[in-house]
């Protein structure tokens, strides 16, 4: 054993605690006291302002009132996915919303799948089927039609009509069963083909991502995103090529516009064909 | 109840591993079967995202694998090193048969179940969430609950520690805990902390979303509580390794530890600061004000103090035995160690790794140059030396040292062994070092193919095809590991199967309760956690902040 002498002073702890204290008090002075104080926007803001900010109590946001926008917004979609919104509906009646439907299937036929021998005077080709669709996609669509996001001669003045509850209790009819919205990220079953290879893998070389990143079900496309699989044909393929045109445009950010327009006819001719032979 | 075993000791009274031989064994040998497989999908994943023509090259079996891989390295293969490491050191340190081996079997059997559990739905493509728990990403409930159960089962691990520790003072009072337990409880407490984290993400967040109970949830508290864990999780890995550099490779290098007291300052501080410092990983969070994530990086900054302390303290033993063994001069002592043995040499390795990962880590910290590398794959290269190369490094060298005392089997010839470190070694710095100028270079992290058409990607083909080449040196390297542990089950008996662990230059049998205990330092981590984390999260639920950032599951 060494002749050392045990240690009397409790010293060494208290001090390493102390020190680990005094970093910690300096790096917040620095953090929420010292650091804000520097920033050039306190004249602007002032020091208490500044200091809340760096505390997280203020919002930050630019130190200039924004000046008020004079135009109207792009129409490209009212649709704003808050909380609130979200939990609206899914609080939709299906039993009041069946009442509310009786306009809607005339044409896209009993629980959304339009029959084909279904109102052959209304084009019934390009009508879409919406037994597949999630509520939100539901909801956007409709919302967009009722705002003039998404025009269309038929469906603009009968969404209108509707009142918001109405909204609310129709995609509850239509929606597919909730269970069935999360199925798998993958569909294993695609067959091979160039224009599998576009769904279901992209083309990186013509800057085209897969279909299969947003429209696949649970695939974490944005809020509202439509499901594909099962779609019509014709329905498909016209508002494809409504989007490569602009005359679609209620997907935010453009995306759809932009990748549309990459797409070649024929290529558009296939995915809908392809989506369409889906089940 | 272990009178048949002569009470763990063996006729001249020295304490010999017995009672716990197959609990440590069973955790080591899962920890590196899994970590082989898992370095198999590593080594594929490499391929598939170069430009050599690869087999199942498709984004989906890539991202299924990336989820494997990460899951297997970064929870089950640390997880169960430390914890049949943990074992290893409370009966060999303690010197006493290890209580609640039930306990321990139990928690054993519920990492397995919960790898199975998790593990089909990673295969079956329904958890490709990448193994971080982030928020659109959401995975099949079954993995969730499976990752849950391995941490669960390991925090039966964390109490039979403390525990142990705690009985082992109670009959000495006064008397110094052996500084190898000091530390392997320092990490079980690590590790509760650690784990609160991402355990309140999982059940209050993620689980109930992925089973269809709730609608939406905030990814901004989800990736919060997330960061909770995130950063200190490397420290639990890192623990057992720096156990290995202090309490083992002084005296496989034929000297002494320069100071057991700092050593265990140094053990309380990575307690303290890989805690309050995770929101680092958050630097490009919007849902954070400026202040705190200036408070976490200073406090991160703040790990240099302990790291810098374990370099002193392993330097100057290492100086001590190399000029035992003769070595004069300034650098003398250095060529003078016994470089042939694994620990030795694997010691060195891991420590370039880490000084090398240590650096690009020091740029992740800082935010305007962590905005620059953000989500590249220079993140990724730092991250793979830290874990890949310091960390497993010291975990191979820290099971050729213990291997023997469990199987009472000597390895016949060194060589394999030093064969299988360098590879690796050389394996780690081909792949991550291309992979910094990669990431500079903005390759983007998480990413399942390249299209080398492009002018700007095909000037990476020969960074990311000298990485594969790298991979491959990894592959042979884990794979070689499972054979040198596997021979070391022949071969010739050892004589001695005690555990010895260096001695301190000056041995105290007392040292002051701080630095015998984690009362007080408890205390202060829970002080410093309701600083920095207390608003981030507690914001969440009490401001009226603006409209947070929403995950919608199901409509």
């Amino acid at each position: 054993m060494s002749a050392e002498p045990e240690p009397q002073r409790a010293d060494p702890v208290w001090r390493l605690a102390a020190g680990i204290a005094i970093m910690i008090i300096a790096a917040a002075l620095f953090g929420f006291v010292v650091v804000p104080l520097a920033q050039p926007d306190v004249a602007t803001i002032g020091p208490l302002t500044a200091i809340c900010r760096a505390i997280g109590l203020r919002p930050i946001s630019s130190t200039t009132a924004r000046p008020v926008e004079p135009r109207a917004p792009p129409a490209v979609s009212q649709v704003t996915w808050t909380n609130s919104i979200l939990a609206m509906i899914v609080a939709g009646d299906p039993q009041k919303g069946r009442e509310v439907a009786e306009q809607c299937t005339t044409c896209h036929g009993e629980h959304g799948i339009v029959a084909e021998t279904q109102a052959p005077d209304l084009a019934p080709a390009v009508i879409p089927n919406l037994a597949q669709l999630n509520r939100a996609a539901l909801f956007k669509e409709l919302s967009d039609y009722r705002s003039g996001s998404r025009k269309s001669d038929i469906m603009a003045p009968l969404a209108q009509s509707l009142s918001d509850r109405d909204v609310i209790d129709v995609i509850a009819y239509f929606a597919a069963p909730a269970t069935s919205e999360r199925g798998s990220l993958i569909d294993w079953s695609t067959p091979n083909g160039s224009i599998a290879d576009l769904a279901e893998r992209g083309l990186p070389g013509r800057h085209i991502p897969p279909c299969a990143s947003c429209h696949n079900m649970g695939s974490g496309g944005p809020i509202g995103t439509p499901a594909l699989v099962g779609q019509r044909e014709a329905y498909l393929e016209q508002q494809l090529k409504l989007f490569k045109t602009g005359e679609r445009g209620n997907d935010i950010y453009g995306s759809m516009r932009e990748i549309a327009d990459r797409l070649t006819d024929a290529e558009i001719v296939a995915a809908a064909k392809y989506y369409a032979a889906m089940q | 109840m272990f009178c048949r075993r002569l009470n763990g000791r063996n006729a001249r009274g020295r304490w010999i591993v017995t009672h716990a031989n197959r609990l440590i064994l069973a955790h080591l040998w899962l920890a590196f079967g899994t970590f082989a497989a898992a370095a198999v999908l590593g080594a594929w994943q490499m391929w598939v995202r170069s430009p050599l023509p690869a087999p199942l090259a498709k984004p989906e079996l890539y991202f299924i694998s990336v989820t494997a891989h990460g899951t297997v390295m970064a929870y089950v293969v640390t997880t169960l090193f430390a914890m049949g490491f943990g074992y290893f050191v409370a009966e060999t340190a303690l010197e006493q048969p290890l209580r609640g081996r039930s306990a321990a079997w139990v928690g054993f059997w519920m990492v397995v179940f919960g790898l199975i559990v998790a593990a089909v739905p990673i295969f079956l493509g329904r958890a490709s969430v990448l193994y971080t728990f982030y928020p659109p990403l959401t995975a099949s409930p079954f993995y969730y609950a499976g990752v849950l159960l391995v941490v669960t089962g390991s925090w039966i691990w964390a109490g039979l520690m403390i525990w142990a520790m705690a009985l082992w003072k109670r009959q000495r009072p006064g008397q110094a805990v052996p500084l190898a337990m000091f530390a392997t409880v320092a990490n079980a407490i690590l590790w509760l902390w650690t784990t609160v984290g991402v355990g309140a993400e999982l059940i209050f967040q993620l689980l109930p979303a992925a089973l269809g109970r709730k609608s939406a949830m905030d990814v901004g508290l989800a990736r919060t509580l997330f960061s909770w864990t995130l950063h200190s999780i490397v420290y639990f890995w890192l623990i057992p390794a720096y156990i290995g550099l202090y309490t083992l490779l002084p005296r496989v290098a034929g000297g002494r530890l320069y100071s057991d007291t700092m050593a265990r300052v140094a053990f309380i501080l990575f307690l303290i600061f890989s805690l309050p410092v995770g929101m680092h990983h958050l630097l490009m969070d919007p849902e954070h004000a400026t202040g705190f994530k200036f408070l976490q990086v200073a406090l991160t900054a703040m790990v240099v103090l302990p790291t810098l302390l374990t370099v002193f303290t392993v330097s100057a033993s290492l100086e001590i035995a190399g000029r035992v063994s003769g070595g004069v001069g300034v650098f003398g002592w250095i060529p003078a160690l016994p470089w042939h043995r694994p620990m030795m040499l694997g010691s060195g390795m891991a420590l370039v790794a880490l000084g090398l990962g240590g650096f690009g880590g020091l740029i992740n910290m800082g935010y305007g140059m962590n905005a620059m590398v953000h989500n590249t794959s220079f993140v990724t290269a730092h991250f793979h030396l830290i874990l890949g190369g310091a960390t497993l490094i010291m975990y191979f060298v820290i099971s050729y040292e213990i291997w023997p005392k469990l199987t009472g089997r000597a390895p016949s010839a060194l060589g394999l062994l030093r064969g299988q470190l360098w590879l690796w070694f050389v394996g780690i710095l081909v792949v991550t070092l291309p992979w910094h100028v990669l990431g500079i270079w903005g390759q983007p992290r998480r990413v399942a193919t390249f299209d080398y058409s492009n002018p700007v990607v095909a000037a990476w083909t020969p960074w990311v095809t000298v990485s594969v080449v790298g991979a491959v040196l990894m592959l042979a390297a884990a794979l070689l590991l499972l054979v040198n542990l596997m021979l070391m089950h022949g071969g010739r008996a050892v004589p001695d199967r005690q555990m010895h662990y260096a001695m301190p230059v000056n041995p105290r049998t007392r040292v002051p309760a701080a630095l015998n205990g984690f009362a007080l330092w408890n205390v202060i981590v829970a002080v410093i956690m309701l600083l920095s984390y207390g608003l981030p999260i507690g914001q969440f639920f009490w401001l009226n902040a603006p409209q947070p950032v929403i995950h919608q599951v199901s409509p």
